[in-house]
C-alpha cells in the first residue's frame, strides 16, 4: 500500500499477490528500514536501562518527528530526481522571519505560522523557478540559494535569538496520550504524502517525472511545473520543521538548520527512498526518520566513549543501510 | 519570445547582483553602528541592559596610564569569525568604549562562518587595505598561528582574544578568560550548590579544540575534590545549539536523578538552557537540576530570571574589546610584551539571579585593574 513507483505489470501484481507475505515483504523496499528499526529498538532496549521510558520514547517520538519534516524536504525534489541544498538554510530563514514577526512586531501565533510558511513557499518557488530557467543543476541553484537564504536570516538576526509566543511552545511540548503532538503531525504528513503519491494523479505525474523526464514530457506533463512545485512544497516543509523545532527548543536562532542537509539525505537514503528519483515509500520514510533518531539518542543512552561517538555513529548507520544489499539479495534468492 | 524572457531574466539576475554589490560596499563603514544599534534592540532584557551600560560611557580610570602615544590615529582592526550574541553585546562595547576614550577607530569585521579560511581570506583583504593593527579571534586554534605569522612578517601587529590558541602562539598576546580555573570554579561553586553530593552530567564542545580540553579539566580536578560526587556522563561534540539540545535532553533521561548539570562553553550552555526549560516545561514535577553554564547569551540569561539555570559565568568580553586595543597602540609605538605569547586573563563574574542586573558593573572593575597594570605588569619599552 505504502510503496508508489511507476505502474507495475498486471502480471506483476498478480505474482506478488500469490507470494508469501515473507517474500513480499522482503520484496518490498522498505523492508530493510523496517529490520533494521527492530534491531536498533532491540539493542537499545537490552543495553540501556532508560531507553524504553516514557519520557524516553516522548522525546524520541518528537524529534523524529521533526526529522521526518526535514527529510520530506529533501524527498519532494529526490522523487524528481532533484536535490534541494538549501533545506536547512530556508529552515534558518523561516526560524528568523517567525521570531521577528513574534518577538519585534508582536504577532499572534497564528499569521505568524501562515507567513513563515508562506515564505518557505516562496524560497521553493525561487529555486524550482531558477532551475528551470536557468537550466542549470539543482545542486548549483540550492547551493547558491543556500548562502543568500543565510545570508538573509544572518543579516536579519545578527545571530541573536528571539523569544518566541508562550502558547506556541505547547505544540513542541504537548503530549497526546503516550506520545507527542509532533508524532501525530508527522503521522498525518506521512499519510498525506502516501495518498498524494498513491492516489493523486498530481503524485504519479511527479513519479513519472522522476522515472524518466523526457518520457514524462511527451506524455504530455508538464515538467516545468512540477519542478516548481516540488521545489515549492520542499521549502514549505523546511518550514514547517523550522517552526516545529522552534516550538520545541522554545527559542528560534538563526543557527537553526546548520545539520539539516546531510539528516534530510541520510533519512531518506537509508528509508530506500531512491535519491534519482521515481519511487516513494511510506514507511521506509518513516522509519528513516527513526533509525537516525533512536541512533543518536541509543548513543547517549549508552554513554558510549565521547572520542568515538561519530565513530560508533558512522558504523550503525553503516549497518543500517548495509542491510538493504542484504534484502536484495535475499529478494533475488526468493523471487 | 522564449528569447525575449531569458533576456529578460538575464537583465534581471544581472541588475539583482549590481545592486547587491553596491548595497554591500554602500554600508560596510556604517556597519558597525547598525550592527550595535540593532543587536542591543534584540536582545533581552538582561543582556541588554549590561550592553547598554557599557556603551553609554567608560568607567575605566586611565590615571595609571603614563604613554604619550605618538600617532593620532591607528589603524586598528578587529575580527570576528561570525555573527554572534557574544561579540555583539560584550565585546563591541568594550570597543566603543575604548573609542570614545581615546579618539580612535576600530574597524571591525564580522565573517560569514567559524572557519581558518574564511578568517584569513577577510584579514588578509584589510591588511592589504592598510590595517595594521589586529585583534583576531583565532577560528581554528592550530590553524590562526599561521595567519598572525604572516600579519608579523607583513609588520603588523596582532592581539588573539577570547580563546586560546595552540602553543607556541605567534601573537603577542591572548586576551581571553582563564579556561580552566572558570570551568574549575564553576563546577565548585556546583557541587555546594548541590550539597556537595550527588552525580553530575558534564557537557562539552568541540573535543578538538584546546579550550575544550582544559574545560573537561576542570570540571573534573572538583570532581575530585569531593567524594560523595562523581561525574554520571559526559556529552561532547556539541557544536550547533540545537545538537546541544538534544544531546542533553537525552542525557537528562539516561540519567534519572542526576543532581547537576554543567556547560563549559557558550554554544552548549544555550543547548543546555534550552533542553532545560523543555524539561520542565513538559515534567510539572520533575526534580530541580542544579545548572551551572558559560557565558550570558539571552537563552541563559532567560533560564537565570525563571530559576532553570542557578548561575553561569560570565566572561569579560568588555574587557577584551577595550584592552585589546590599548595594547595594540603601545605595540605599535614600540613597547614590546614582557612576555611574549602571555596569556592575559580577561577575568570572570559569577552571575546568578541576585546579580543579575548589575554584573556589568564588576566586569569594568576588572577591566579597570588590567588597564592598570598595562604598563608595568603586560608590557615595556622596547
Amino acid at each position: 500500500m505504502s510503496n508508489a513507483t511507476n505502474e507495475p505489470s498486471k502480471a506483476t501484481m498478480h505474482e506478488e499477490k500469490k507470494s508469501s507475505p515473507l517474500k513480499r515483504f522482503f520484496l518490498e523496499p522498505y523492508s530493510s528500514a523496517v529490520v533494521a528499526i527492530l534491531l536498533l529498538f532491540l539493542v537499545f532496549s537490552i543495553f540501556t536501562d532508560s531507553f524504553l521510558s516514557r519520557y524516553n520514547m516522548f522525546n524520541l517520538s518528537r524529534t523524529a518527528a521533526i526529522y521526518g519534516f526535514i527529510a520530506a524536504a529533501q524527498l519532494m525534489v529526490a522523487v524528481i530526481g532533484g536535490m534541494n541544498l538549501s533545506v536547512g538554510a530556508v529552515g534558518s530563514l523561516c526560524t528568523v522571519v517567525m521570531g521577528v514577526l513574534m518577538q519585534n512586531l508582536g504577532w499572534a501565533t497564528l499569521p505568524t505560522i501562515v507567513v513563515t510558511i508562506l515564505i518557505g513557499a516562496f524560497c521553493g518557488v525561487i529555486n524550482g523557478f531558477l532551475i528551470n530557467k536557468l537550466k542549470l543543476q539543482p545542486f548549483v541553484i540550492t547551493l547558491a540559494m543556500s548562502f543568500v537564504y543565510n545570508g538573509v536570516a544572518t543579516g536579519i538576526s545578527h545571530g541573536m535569538p528571539y523569544s518566541i509566543n508562550e502558547g506556541f511552545s505547547n505544540l513542541g511540548r504537548g503530549q497526546v496520550g503516550p506520545t507527542s503532538t509532533l508524532f501525530l503531525l508527522m503521522v498525518i504528513m506521512v499519510l498525506i504524502l502516501m495518498i498524494f503519491f498513491r492516489f493523486m494523479r498530481i503524485g504519479r505525474d511527479v513519479l513519472a517525472v522522476g522515472g524518466n523526464e523526457s518520457a514524462a514530457a511527451l506524455s504530455g506533463i508538464k515538467v516545468d511545473r512540477i519542478n516548481i512545485l516540488c521545489n515549492a512544497v520542499s521549502c514549505v516543509f523546511s518550514a514547517i520543521a523550522a517552526l516545529l523545532w522552534a516550538s520545541r527548543s522554545g527559542s528560534a536562532t538563526a543557527t537553526t538548520g546548520s545539520d539539516w542537509m546531510l539528516y534530510s539525505f541520510a533519512i531518506c537514503a537509508i528509508g530506500g527512498i531512491r535519491l534519482n528519483g521515481g519511487n516513494f515509500t511510506a514507511i521506509g520514510f518513516f522509519c528513516g526518520a527513526w533509525i537516525l533518531t533512536m541512533i543518536r539518542n541509543g548513543l547517549t543512552m549508552m554513554s558510549v566513549d565521547i572520542y568515538y561517538e561519530q565513530a560508533f555513529l558512522g558504523i550503525i548507520i553503516l549497518l543500517a543501510v548495509s542491510l538493504e544489499s542484504l534484502r536484495v539479495k535475499m529478494a533475488e534468492q526468493l523471487s | 519570445m522564449r528569447k525575449t524572457s531569458k533576456r529578460l531574466l538575464a537583465l534581471l539576475c544581472a541588475g539583482v547582483m549590481t545592486l547587491s554589490l553596491l548595497g554591500c560596499a554602500g554600508k560596510a563603514d556604517k556597519s558597525a553602528e547598525t550592527t550595535a544599534a540593532e543587536t542591543t534592540a534584540a536582545s533581552s532584557e538582561a543582556t541588554s541592559a549590561a550592553a547598554e551600560t557599557s556603551a553609554a560611557a567608560s568607567t575605566v580610570n586611565k590615571a595609571n596610564l603614563t604613554w604619550k602615544f605618538k600617532q593620532d590615529k591607528y589603524k586598528l582592526c578587529c575580527y570576528w569569525p561570525a555573527p554572534d550574541e557574544f561579540f555583539d553585546n560584550y565585546v563591541l562595547p568594550g570597543i566603543k568604549a575604548f573609542e570614545n576614550d581615546f579618539g580612535q577607530t576600530v574597524e571591525y569585521s564580522v565573517g560569514t562562518e567559524w572557519t581558518q579560511d574564511v578568517e584569513n581570506q577577510t584579514v588578509e583583504a584589510l591588511a592589504a587595505k592598510g590595517y595594521d593593527c589586529f585583534m583576531i579571534f583565532g577560528a581554528d586554534t592550530a590553524g590562526a598561528n599561521g595567519l598572525y605569522e604572516e600579519l608579523y612578517n607583513n609588520g603588523c601587529q596582532v592581539v588573539n582574544y577570547a580563546g586560546l590558541v595552540d602553543d607556541p602562539q605567534k601573537s603577542a598576546f591572548t586576551l581571553a578568560s582563564d579556561v580552566y580555573t572558570q570551568a574549575y570554579e564553576s563546577a565548585k561553586q556546583m557541587i555546594e550548590g548541590m550539597g556537595r553530593k550527588g552525580t553530575i552530567i558534564n557537557v562539552l564542545e568541540n573535543l578538538g579544540d584546546v579550550n575544550t580540553v582544559k574545560r573537561q579539566k576542570g570540571v573534573e580536578d572538583a570532581v575530585k575534590e569531593y567524594p560523595d560526587v562523581s561525574i554520571a556522563q559526559t556529552v561532547a561534540d556539541i557544536k550547533t545549539v540545537d545538537e546541544g539540545y538534544t544531546k542533553v535532553s537525552d542525557a537528562i533521561t539516561a540519567n534519572p536523578g542526576v543532581t547537576g548539570i554543567i556547560a563549559t562553553g557558550g554554544t552548549a550552555s544555550k543547548g543546555v538552557a534550552n533542553a532545560l526549560s523543555d524539561y520542565y516545561g513538559t515534567n510539572a514535577s520533575a526534580a530541580h537540576i542544579y545548572a551551572a553554564t558559560q557565558d550570558q547569551s539571552t537563552e541563559v540569561m532567560n533560564g537565570i530570571a525563571k530559576g532553570t539555570i542557578d548561575h553561569t559565568i560570565g566572561q569579560n568580553g568588555y574587557g577584551m574589546g577595550y584592552v585589546s586595543n590599548l595594547i595594540l597602540m603601545y605595540l605599535k609605538d614600540g613597547w614590546v610584551p614582557k612576555t611574549w605569547g602571555e596569556h592575559i586573563d580577561t577575568g570572570m563574574v559569577v552571575i546568578n539571579k541576585d546579580n543579575m542586573n548589575t554584573y556589568q558593573k564588576d566586569i569594568e572593575k576588572v577591566t579597570n585593574d588590567l588597564v592598570a597594570t598595562i604598563e608595568t605588569d603586560i608590557l615595556k619599552q622596547g
